[in-house]
């Protein structure tokens, strides 16, 4: 149990070295959400902001989701590029331990990219984002959490298959919708300064969402990780 | 009871052909085997399989007569074709990594990982990024991280492969002494098994040599029975 | 007892047939009592039943509801073979799996036609936002996603264990899915039948009509995935030939 966690921690610890060092996710991740915050704006012209609570949180999550799997790719393009995955095979280390490194990791990801997607729609659209930071990082968080556990299972699957990088959105997209309904859901309620009765609901389900699906992973990324 | 990694009746196919068919074989403590073949004849499928890469479709890898647990993996040890390490890592966070997944306590860590690269004569490199060192000394990075949780069984995959004639001759010597003079902490004989196309070379760097053709084992015999024109004439059996 | 039950019972009757089964004409059987429902299947559908509100559209319900209930039955089978699969490593439960997720497809893109053909004559419009309805959109996705995972991975083994992956997340999305669409938009009034009440509210005769449309398409689906497991049986048998012959 002890080697657990820091297994863990090696597997997170090396991700963000390699990220810091060759800086190939994290800007990548930002670069496009704001790309995909920008091209929204210009899409539904020029009159949007303020009072949209909906449209932003549409726009918003969209963006995220993209970005989330763009760094998913890369981050497990960096374990095939080096064959990370038959390196950790090799090891006696708990397949879920290096799967909750993996998560983790990407968890930090996305979350980086979504504290600058939530300034940008607070500049861009006016939303009322400081008003409710706490009720909104509790939604990402939530919400986050899924999309990375589900993520890191397939984004590691279609790194080994031979159109990787298209396949991953194909796949997982559709497994993200409950997620994706519940963040938005919860976001409206969150920008309009809804309390605990609006959002309760929603968050319990990412809540559910959350748990049903790191179990999931947890114990079937073992068979990922096989050659 | 003895202490040996053994494949069992092992098959296994790509697609639709079969890479493998029935082998058996087995890797005692202490012993030197050197498996020999064509391109082709199953040699790195064989080592994938006995390190617990690859499942084999028929047939099993027992350890010790028990099918390999997680745990059992640290008494393996590949050396792959590919280095299996993170190129924009140095070697030192590189080894360090390996050591904490091979569960090593945080408290041996540093040391193995200098230890190794002492022996392996890479000390000064500890601190370079994987991919600015040359290919010999990549494969001796690679050797190390093999080397790190030091393995009861060593898988050596072609390991002369992209050495120039000097990193061969210390590699060489390093494997001729391999369980030698207080290399490993326990001071317990190692064993390895590794392919080679230079036939000399593994007979004599082996006590015993097995040659795989086509999938299936032709010869195994001990090395100093067996001359080059015998190993070739098996490898040629095969087609 | 009623003629419903006693159709109810004759599948179970068929069922267990099948199971226990394992003689080489059992297609020719399962055939054979396909169709025979079929045919009484769509007697009773055409003589039979519809509601005056509905009209003639309603007709297609017999179609409509039936498929929904065999892609959920698929995917559901698809399940099942994968975590068989993993526990077992036998290649005949992946073989299974794909073709019960091939054929499951086929129904599922039958609920999305009939869905649309059913909805424009009775609420107007082709597509509503319904839970049910995106529901079956989601899984034919989710299909599409695990038969295009398939299509682009060549070794087998590798193939088989991931989509049994996919397969087991999938199905355990699904609920979840079915759940957040209904929460998301309730917006259109409900499907006719399997409210609370069940089958209650349903008049007798059509009972029975939509009990023998389940019933055969539940045998034409068992006799779809034999016949396409025996294919690919074939299929792998020929490809290892193959493979022999060129060395």
């Amino acid at each position: 149990m002890k080697f657990f966690f820091s297994v863990i921690w090696a597997v997170i610890e090396k991700d963000l070295r390699v990220e810091l060092r060759t800086r190939e996710s994290l800007l990548v991740m930002l670069v496009f959400a704001l790309l995909v915050l920008t091209l929204f704006s210009f899409a539904f012209g020029p009159g949007l902001g303020g009072g949209e609570a909906p449209i932003q949180a549409g726009i918003l999550w969209v963006a995220f989701l993209f970005s989330s799997v763009i760094g998913m790719s890369r981050s497990m393009g960096i374990e095939r590029e080096s064959n990370g995955f038959s390196a950790m095979r090799l090891t006696p280390a708990d397949p879920s331990a290096l799967f909750f490194g993996k998560m983790i990791s990407i968890f930090i990801l996305i979350a980086v990219m979504e504290v600058v997607g939530f300034m940008a729609l607070a500049v861009f659209y006016r939303a009322k984002v400081w008003e409710n930071l706490g009720a909104l990082a509790l939604v990402a968080f939530a919400a986050t959490i899924g999309i990375s556990a589900v993520g890191t299972l397939f984004a590691a699957m279609t790194a080994r298959t031979r159109i990787r990088d298209v396949l991953l959105p194909v796949v997982l997209f559709p497994l993200l919708v409950p997620v994706l309904i519940a963040a938005v859901k919860a976001t409206v309620a969150a920008l309009d300064g809804a309390g605990w009765a609006d959002m309760g609901d929603w968050i319990k389900m990412l809540g559910a969402y959350d748990l049903i699906f790191i179990a999931a992973s947890a114990v079937t990324f073992e068979y990922i990780l096989e050659e | 009871m003895l202490a040996n990694l053994e494949a069992v009746g092992v098959s296994r196919r790509f697609g639709w052909r079969w890479a493998l068919r029935e082998v058996n074989f087995s890797l005692e403590r202490g012993s030197r085997v050197a498996l020999l073949g064509a391109n082709g004849s199953g040699k790195t499928t064989l080592l994938r399989i006995l390190s617990g890469l690859l499942r084999p479709n028929k047939g099993e890898v027992l350890i010790s007569g028990n099918p390999v647990s997680t745990r059992d993996r640290a008494r393996i040890g590949l050396l792959g074709h590919d280095p299996l390490m993170y190129p924009s890592l140095t070697l030192r966070e590189n080894l360090e990594f390996f050591a904490r997944l091979f569960c090593l306590p945080e408290e041996v860590v540093a040391g193995r990982c200098e230890r190794f690269a002492e022996v392996l004569g890479i000390s000064e490199r500890l601190n370079e990024p994987i991919n600015t060192l040359s290919q010999g000394l990549r494969q001796r990075a690679a050797l190390a991280r093999a080397m790190l949780h030091e393995p009861e069984f060593f898988l050596l995959d072609e390991p002369f492969a992209g050495l120039d004639q000097v990193a061969a001759a210390g590699l060489e010597s390093i494997l001729r002494d391999f369980s030698g003079e207080g290399r490993f902490e326990d001071g317990a004989p190692r064993s390895f098994l590794l392919t080679e196309h230079d036939i000399p070379r593994a007979l004599s760097l082996s006590d015993n040599v097995v040659v795989l053709s086509k999938g299936e084992v032709v010869l195994r015999a001990p090395s100093c029975e067996t001359s080059v024109e015998m190993v070739s004439a098996a490898l040629g059996e095969g087609g | 007892m009623g003629l419903y039950e006693l159709i109810f019972l004759a599948s179970f009757f068929v069922i267990a047939m099948i199971v226990w089964t394992r003689e080489e004409n059992v297609n020719r059987w399962l055939a054979l009592a396909g169709v025979a429902t079929l045919t009484f299947a769509v007697y009773a559908d055409i003589f039979i039943a519809t509601t005056a509100r509905q009209g003639v559209a309603q007709r297609i319900f017999y179609v409509h509801v039936p498929s929904a209930w065999i892609s959920f039955l698929a995917f559901f089978l698809v399940f099942i073979f994968s975590v068989r699969y993993l526990i077992w490593r036998n290649a005949a439960d992946d073989i299974r799996a794909y073709s019960c997720a091939e054929v499951g497809m086929v129904f599922c893109t039958l609920v999305l036609i009939t869905g649309p053909i059913w909805a424009h004559p009775v609420w107007g419009v082709w597509w509503t936002w319904d839970a049910r309805l995106t529901t079956s959109l989601i899984l034919w996705l989710i299909y599409v996603a695990y038969l295009m995972l398939r299509s682009y991975m060549t070794d087998q083994e590798q193939r088989a264990r991931f989509s049994a992956v996919l397969g087991i997340i999938g199905f355990i999305d699904v609920p979840i899915v079915h759940m957040s669409v209904k929460w998301w938009r309730t917006l259109h009034p409900g499907p006719v039948i399997m409210r609370s009440g069940g089958m209650g509210e349903l008049p007798a005769p059509m009972h029975i009509a939509l009990w023998a449309s389940l019933l055969a398409f539940t045998l034409v689906f068992i006799y779809f995935v034999r016949r396409r497991t025996a294919l690919e049986v074939l299929h792998e048998r020929l490809e290892a030939v193959r493979a022999e012959r060129e060395g």
